[in-house]
């Protein structure tokens, strides 16, 4: 599958592209932009935020910068019935973590095969981050689509990656090789009782809730579609990404999913 | 928390949450534990409505390096499942595939 087939993949490019041209001219062009999700939004909104010399120019559809608007605000409390979840910073303080993802875990989760797999994606995805990424700053946002049916999330950190996590345990991995021995199940702390956490993720993700999973960390990326869709991608320096961006996409499923028949046994 | 002489009784929803994920989250549970004075401690798990695979792998490691007699009760079924999941995998640690991957560059369409 080529990066630019998936849903995910196509979305990535449209930062990669803003982010390039805004290095070049400073100015960060959001004028045509005709919607945003979060697996451009999110890194777009960090690279504003972290890039204060590069000024703006806003969506020019005012339903799009509205929407541009409240999701950088970062709203530290969302209810449960709003469509999204702004970007919120994820607390490095230990004690905070588990309200943190609160109203996360009631966004819609009785569309996505119920709370349990629901709350099992997110809590291991973002464990994973706390686990292994080293991060200064990290951030997740949500979005759901009735519409369409689907949700979105992403998480975003400005740690080691996962080549540096790998490479901190004393392996030598490049970045596509690292990120494939993640999703194959080695654990960066050498314990082969670990490393369950992300396979089991794309595991029910794809197969359980037919979703869809990009992540990129430095020059590496991949992506899950599906049940046998999987594909690794060397990103070049145009499209790397200083941290890891994890992305998945979840089409709406009313019915409660088993989350033991998709974990690794 | 209920206190009865050397036993005391802790509620899992209340000193963490109702969804279990973070095993920083575990550590800091077993901190706790260790700092007080009760030797028995009953793990309360009433009211758990999920649990991730790294929380309950962290729970049996801290738990089996415990000093302090530590039992559980109230675990909802789905809880109690990601033990057993959790205890299957230690038992039968598995092999990291070796099989060769393709990777594709990517190259912009825009």
């Amino acid at each position: 599958m080529e990066f630019n087939e998936s849903d995910l993949g196509r979305e990535y490019l449209k930062f990669c592209q803003l982010r390039n041209n805004a290095h070049h001219t400073k100015k960060m062009d959001l004028s045509n932009i005709d919607w945003f999700y979060p697996t451009n939004l999110l890194p777009l909104g960090i690279f504003i935020k972290t890039n204060r010399d590069i000024s703006v120019i806003p969506p020019s559809s005012s339903e799009v910068l509205s929407f541009y608007n409240i999701i950088t605000k970062g709203k530290r409390h969302v209810s449960s019935r709003s469509s999204y979840h702004p970007i919120a910073e994820i607390p490095l303080d230990a004690h905070q973590r588990e309200r943190m993802l609160e109203p996360l875990y009631a966004f819609e989760s009785d569309y996505i095969g119920g709370r349990n797999a629901f709350a099992y994606l997110i809590g291991e995805l973002v464990d994973n981050v706390y686990q292994h990424s080293s991060f200064s700053t990290a951030y997740i946002m949500a979005q759901k689509y009735p519409k369409k049916r689907f949700i979105e999330i992403s998480i975003i950190d400005n740690g080691i990656s996962i080549h540096g996590a790998f490479k901190k345990a004393g392996f030598e991995f490049d970045d596509t090789t690292a990120l494939s021995e993640a999703i194959k199940g080695r654990s960066t702390k050498r314990d082969r009782e670990r490393g369950f956490g992300l396979i089991s993720s794309i595991n029910l993700l794809t197969k359980g809730l037919d979703g869809e999973c990009l992540i990129v960390s430095r020059k590496g990326g991949f992506i899950a579609k599906g049940e046998d869709k999987q594909t690794f991608y060397n990103m070049g320096e145009y499209h790397a990404l200083n941290g890891t961006l994890i992305c998945i996409r979840v089409s709406y499923i009313t019915k409660t999913v088993n989350i033991y028949d998709y974990l690794e046994q | 928390m209920t206190t009865l002489s050397s036993e005391i009784v802790l509620r899992i929803a209340d000193i963490i949450s109702e969804n279990l994920a973070f095993r920083d989250s575990v550590d800091n549970l077993f901190s706790y534990i260790d700092s007080l004075e009760e030797t028995n401690i009953i793990t309360d798990f009433l009211g758990i409505k999920s649990i991730t695979g790294s929380f309950a792998h962290q729970y049996l490691i801290n738990k089996k390096k415990a000093i302090k007699h530590i039992t559980e009760r109230n675990i909802p079924l789905d809880v109690k499942k990601m033990f057993e999941l959790v205890e299957r995998r230690n038992l039968n640690p598995r092999e990291i595939s070796t099989e060769p991957i393709e990777v594709l560059d990517v190259v912009s369409s825009f």
